[in-house]
């Protein structure tokens, strides 16, 4: 199983808020999501409890190309499993139905 | 493409005209009543010039019941499209009132709780203390502002699901001034910024959750025109 520690998007626990699209395409690149979705382990993704808010657009911009991907939110979960807090946790449940919910509705370019 | 009222009272003027043709024509197609007219005078003085009179009489009766024809054929088209008109206008009348019933409200309730949290969290900006000011933030952030942003694209995403805009997404509308509030918020929790820093991110704070209110209000009023 891969880890990936959010605490590295954090400089050093001074932001508390991942937000914007381009910093989650950015997170994506450097953490080089693209071959994790190709590959077959499971991601561990921990959440430091500093963090107390991950935007949809945040997600959108790492996550979007995972979720509509793996074409279902188990699947999604089944492979990047998140440690969170509670809060956090369903802020990321939100953003990845909204996700697939524009994707089922053929967008080409979702969100 | 006109909006469905528009059309429907150029339809129901259209109506009103062939109803009018169907009252009003015979009086004058038949000024003398339509037996008296076929019947015509007993006396003939000239036989030919009776056998044309009631020639040209014939044809113009022919002419009427072909015109009258082609306005009835039109008048049932009309009928049933403004009768499809009124049908689509009650459905979306429904669908609005669904609409008013189950987001509109939660929508503007959540968004009113954001407000109220939003004006706390500004008098809370403004302790002069940085770490007391980070902690009364975060106490609000934290506690009320994000569950209440939670809730509220929570609605956005249910009209998402629930709409059939194909590739649109309600909840995307929220998106831009909620980044901008966040950022603020990070420069209003971090203890080492100067007060000229955190009496910008203030400002952006204020500014980005009036954006936020109006975006929202904004797409009330599209989805309600949407639903028209």
């Amino acid at each position: 199983m891969i880890t990936i520690d959010f605490d590295e998007l954090t400089e050093g626990g001074r932001v508390h808020n991942l937000t914007g699209r381009d910093l989650g395409r950015r997170a994506r690149e450097q953490l080089n999501l693209e071959e994790l979705d190709k590959s077959d382990d499971e991601v561990r993704i921990l959440v430091p409890d500093h963090i107390y808010l991950i935007t949809p657009s945040f997600f959108i911009g790492m996550f979007a190309a995972s979720v509509s991907l793996q074409g279902s939110l188990d699947k999604f979960f089944q492979k990047y499993k998140f440690e969170s807090e509670p809060s956090v946790l369903r802020q990321v449940h939100d953003a990845a139905k909204r996700v697939l919910s524009v994707a089922n509705k053929g967008a080409s370019a979702p969100f | 493409m006109l909006p469905t009222k528009v059309l429907q009272r150029r339809f129901k003027i259209g109506t009103f005209f062939v109803v009018g043709w169907f009252l009003l024509s015979p009086v004058f197609a038949f000024p003398n009543g339509v037996a008296a007219d076929v019947r015509g005078p007993t006396q003939f003085a000239n036989l030919d010039e009776r056998i044309k009179q009631l020639e040209t009489k014939v044809q113009s009766r022919h002419n009427w019941i072909y015109v009258t024809g082609c306005v009835a054929v039109l008048g049932l088209i009309l009928s049933i499209i403004n009768f499809r008109l009124a049908r689509s206008d009650r459905r979306s009348d429904k669908k609005i009132k669904s609409f008013e019933t189950l987001y509109e409200a939660a929508l503007q309730s959540s968004l009113e709780r954001l407000e109220a949290c939003g004006s706390e969290l500004r008098t809370a900006a403004e302790f002069a203390e940085p770490k007391e000011r980070s902690e009364k933030v975060k106490e609000i952030w934290v506690n009320d502002f994000i569950p209440g942003h939670t809730a509220l694209t929570g609605h956005l995403r249910n009209l998402d699901e629930s709409s059939n805009v194909s590739g649109n997404s309600w909840a995307a509308c929220a998106d831009n001034p909620f980044d901008a509030l966040a950022k603020s918020i990070d420069v209003l929790l971090d203890v080492e910024r100067k007060p000229a820093e955190v009496a910008i991110a203030t400002e952006t704070f204020a500014c980005s959750l009036r954006e936020l209110g109006e975006a929202i209000r904004t797409e009330i009023i599209h989805y309600k025109i949407l639903l028209n």
